[in-house]
């Protein structure tokens, strides 16, 4: 049996008030600049809102609108992760302590960045992570496997060139 | 021996460091879906949601305000036994952008397209946000419009009648007048 709209729709600003930098430093990661990233966690919670009576209860409400705001960013970027960041953009901070590792990150596949991303910056669970993506749990734990070995190869790679 | 997860960490945090303050703003959100009771998707359905009459959309004055692109206007034709089937035809100015319309109040539609429209000759250079076109009904009287939303072309808002002179699409007296033919800009 469906949650009832409003007390869904009251789940959902919970949600929102309680995750919002999470939803948004995931947004930002995705569309490279914090003012669209805004506009992608809007989107994706206004698109969360409108198509709540389609929310089965099938699993968790939180995956449900992660996937809502992970796809309404996905669509509000056409350009690179790392190329989208500006000089003006005042949270640029000092150069990074690893700088061959940003790029690398920013090239990684779409589904192992997603993937770092849910992981480190929403902390999500692989269960989680894999309902965000539609996914198997155990594709998870291999992408972000991969992930963590090409950042690892290409540190050993640097530090053989240094 | 250098731990991969705090590189990633480390580098997650110039990437997207964390918020000084925060953006949320409730209000807004319900502003974009606007009486969320009344909210319904419309995914794959005619742009207005209206199921007996043949549509017609009159891609006119894509972009002339906000952008200055030239755009070649369109007429644009629907049957209403594809209406029936609750399907965009291929010949919309939405054509091929899989677009999902969700009704956000009465006369109000929110579309939101997976890429910029570029079928029929429409063609923006630029950013679409504030890039306007108006709609026809059957009669090819002009009865609404729809206003860009996003700088990439995907996200449509879209008003009928009084609605869309208030949100300075289309200028007074315009609605009811026959299009009689596209506009080029």
């Amino acid at each position: 049996m469906g949650r009832d709209h409003d007390a869904l729709l009251n789940e959902l600003e919970e949600l929102y008030r309680a995750r919002f930098t999470d939803f948004l430093r995931v947004a930002r990661a995705i569309v490279g600049d914090r003012e669209r990233a805004v506009e992608a966690v809007q989107d994706g919670f206004a698109d969360a809102i409108s198509g709540r009576a389609g929310y089965r209860g099938e699993g968790p409400l939180g995956a449900w609108v992660w996937r809502a705001v992970v796809n309404a960013a996905r669509k509000a970027t056409r350009r690179p992760l790392v190329e989208a960041r500006t000089l003006e953009d005042e949270t640029w901070e000092p150069a990074p302590a690893h700088p061959e590792v940003t790029p690398l990150v920013a090239s990684l596949p779409e589904r192992q960045r997603l993937a770092i991303f849910l992981r480190y910056y929403a902390d999500l669970d692989y269960r989680t992570i894999a309902q965000v993506l539609e996914v198997e749990v155990g594709t998870v734990s291999a992408t972000l496997a991969a992930a963590h070995a090409a950042v690892r190869s290409r540190l050993k790679e640097v530090q053989l060139n240094g | 021996m250098v731990d991969v997860e705090t590189v990633i960490l480390d580098e997650l945090e110039r990437l997207s460091p964390p918020e000084a303050s925060s953006a949320a703003d409730w209000a807004d959100v319900l502003r974009r879906t606007e009486q969320p009771g009344k909210s319904r998707a419309l995914k794959g359905r005619g742009l207005f949601g209206m199921t007996r009459r043949t549509v017609a959309l009159v891609a006119a004055a894509f972009a002339l305000m906000a952008t200055g692109a030239a755009v070649a206007g369109v007429v644009l034709a629907k049957s209403e036994a594809e209406e029936e089937q609750g399907l965009l035809d291929g010949h919309s100015v939405f054509a091929g952008t899989d677009p999902v319309c969700t009704q956000v109040a009465d006369g109000h539609f929110r579309c939101v397209l997976d890429r910029p429209p570029t079928g029929q000759g429409t063609t923006i250079l630029g950013s679409y946000r504030g890039s306007k076109f108006q709609t026809v009904d059957a009669d090819k009287r002009i009865d609404g419009g729809c206003i860009g939303s996003s700088d990439d072309g995907t996200v449509w808002n879209c008003y009928l009648g009084e609605l869309a002179v208030e949100h300075d699409i289309l200028d007074p007296g315009v609605l009811g007048q026959v299009q009689t033919e596209p506009a080029h800009g």
